[in-house]
């Protein structure tokens, strides 16, 4: 089922001080796509996020946060189609630390997906990274007042 | 009572016949309308919640000459400890704690076996280190091993490639069975059912203990295929698992609690032969006639590519795990390389 987008809003950032300097050991810079998100037309967004998680200045993962607009849909079923379309596909869920993960696996990279509230994680990891799960539960803990 | 009373009460009878007749056929027509789809749903609900549960399970497969269990803790997909025992010897345990994995083998004979029953290409190389700590039943810690998160689709019985998966698939595949069943798929056990899904006489599951609060969930069984043709000597389609398989599940505040599921022929045995041209030798033991409906099921679907029909017996028993629960890796394991134990 396609996603219908709300009318134009302003789109804003997460603060790089929402997050923790580090995760599972990997250092958090805020990467720019200001260019990206300019071009949206309509968008359940009403800030967004982007970081890489690095060890020295390899990238090992990168993290998008993206808080939702109060009007957002908050059904299952909604979410899970949101899901769908980051994954590009039917990921399979598991249940960590009290949220619903869906997980999928790309061509050299792992994609988990979960809610916490209104605010959507996106953290995609490099297939070689040795502990992808210990960085998964760093970022589950991480939330967004 | 009613030949006490005069003509009038003959009227009378009729009437409060009628009136039973209409409760009986309203009682049965309720009974039958109580949206099976709900309940079916409902029922999926159940099992997915139960699924993402935290719970400590003892998973028991009893088949002609094998019986295996798998129990442990599994406070998620990421944290579980299980052990599998064959025939009632320890065999195999696992810890899974986030991106590590630790095995400990007690019986390679039993797991090799259970390998080879899967088709499963995994042997131990008793040359490397992991290999020879394993062979030696120590612990071995892969802190960066851990194997994927099992998963399944639509397909039921599918190969495993080690029996925690298969234990762990188990909520999975009777969520699978329940969709290939017939509509209405399940019915609530009633002990006074009029139209069970299990007649009394075939039903091997018991009724849930009165004031335990616990719902029984019968799901209903696929028919066995029919004839297409009307060629002399044709045969239909070979039977499937789902043509064969009782299921009763039992629910407690919207939680699986216990499934219980068999896998047995015996009760069809006879349309079996009649269908297929099967010749049953006379005077066959009820575990005989078992064994020859397995033999014979198997080589009807011998092309299907998949698991041997086996005649068994399996059940999962769930609690929540306890509070305070914590799964660890063992201390003292040998740090090793395990990808050989979980080919991705």
């Amino acid at each position: 089922m396609p996603i219908k987008t709300t009318a134009a809003v302003r789109i804003g950032d997460i603060p790089a001080s929402a997050l923790p300097a580090t995760l599972n050991g990997l250092r958090v810079q805020p990467e720019s796509d200001k260019a990206a998100v300019s071009h949206a037309d309509g968008s359940y967004a009403r800030a967004v996020g982007f970081y890489s998680l690095r060890q020295s200045q390899l990238v090992e993962a990168t993290l998008e946060v993206i808080e939702l607009v109060p009007s957002t849909p908050n059904t299952a079923g909604f979410r899970l189609s949101l899901v769908n379309q980051v994954t590009g596909g039917i990921p399979s869920e598991v249940r960590l630390s009290g949220h619903s993960v869906y997980l999928a696996s790309g061509i050299g990279s792992a994609t988990s997906t979960w809610f916490d509230g209104r605010v959507l994680f996106i953290l995609t990891t490099r297939s070689q990274y040795s502990t992808p799960r210990a960085l998964l539960e760093a970022t589950l803990g991480v939330h967004l007042s | 009572m009613f030949t006490v009373l005069g003509p009038w009460s003959d009227a009378l009878r009729r009437s409060r016949l009628h009136q039973f007749v209409a409760l009986v056929l309203a009682a049965v027509f309720i009974s039958s309308c109580q949206s099976p789809d709900t309940l079916a749903t409902e029922l999926h609900a159940d099992i997915t919640r139960t699924m993402a549960t935290s719970m400590q399970f003892v998973w028991t497969d009893q088949e002609l000459s094998l019986t295996q269990t798998v129990s442990g803790q599994y406070a998620d997909a990421y944290r579980y400890h299980l052990l599998y025992v064959a025939n009632g010897v320890p065999a195999w345990e696992e810890v899974v704690k986030d991106d590590a994995v630790a095995d400990r083998i007690l019986d390679p004979a039993a797991v090799a076996r259970y390998w080879s029953t899967q088709r499963a290409n995994v042997t131990i190389p008793s040359a490397q280190l992991a290999g020879a700590a394993l062979l030696a039943h120590h612990w071995v810690v892969d802190t960066t091993g851990a194997p994927s998160v099992p998963t399944v689709g639509q397909e039921v019985q599918e190969y495993k490639d080690d029996p925690f998966d298969q234990a762990l698939l188990f909520l999975s595949d009777v969520n699978n069975l329940i969709s290939l069943a017939p509509p209405p798929e399940v019915r609530q056990y009633r002990a006074d059912d009029v139209t069970p899904v299990y007649k009394p006489t075939d039903d091997p599951f018991p009724a849930p203990l009165k004031g335990s609060g616990i719902t029984r969930y019968d799901v209903y069984e696929q028919p066995l295929p029919v004839v297409q043709t009307a060629s002399p000597g044709a045969v239909p389609a070979p039977p499937t698992i789902s043509n064969f398989t009782k299921i009763a599940i039992y629910v407690k505040n919207g939680m699986v609690v216990e499934i219980r599921l068999t896998t047995d022929p015996i009760d069809q045995l006879q349309q079996l032969v009649n269908n297929y041209h099967l010749s049953l030798p006379k005077n066959l033991s009820r575990e005989g006639q078992e064994a020859f409906a397995q033999t014979a099921i198997q080589r009807l679907s011998i092309q299907t590519g998949t698991l041997p029909f086996l005649v068994r017996q399996e059940t999962l028993v769930v609690e929540p795990l306890p509070r305070g629960t914590s799964i660890a890796i063992p201390s003292g394991a040998v740090p090793a390389k395990l990808s050989f134990l979980h080919p991705s």
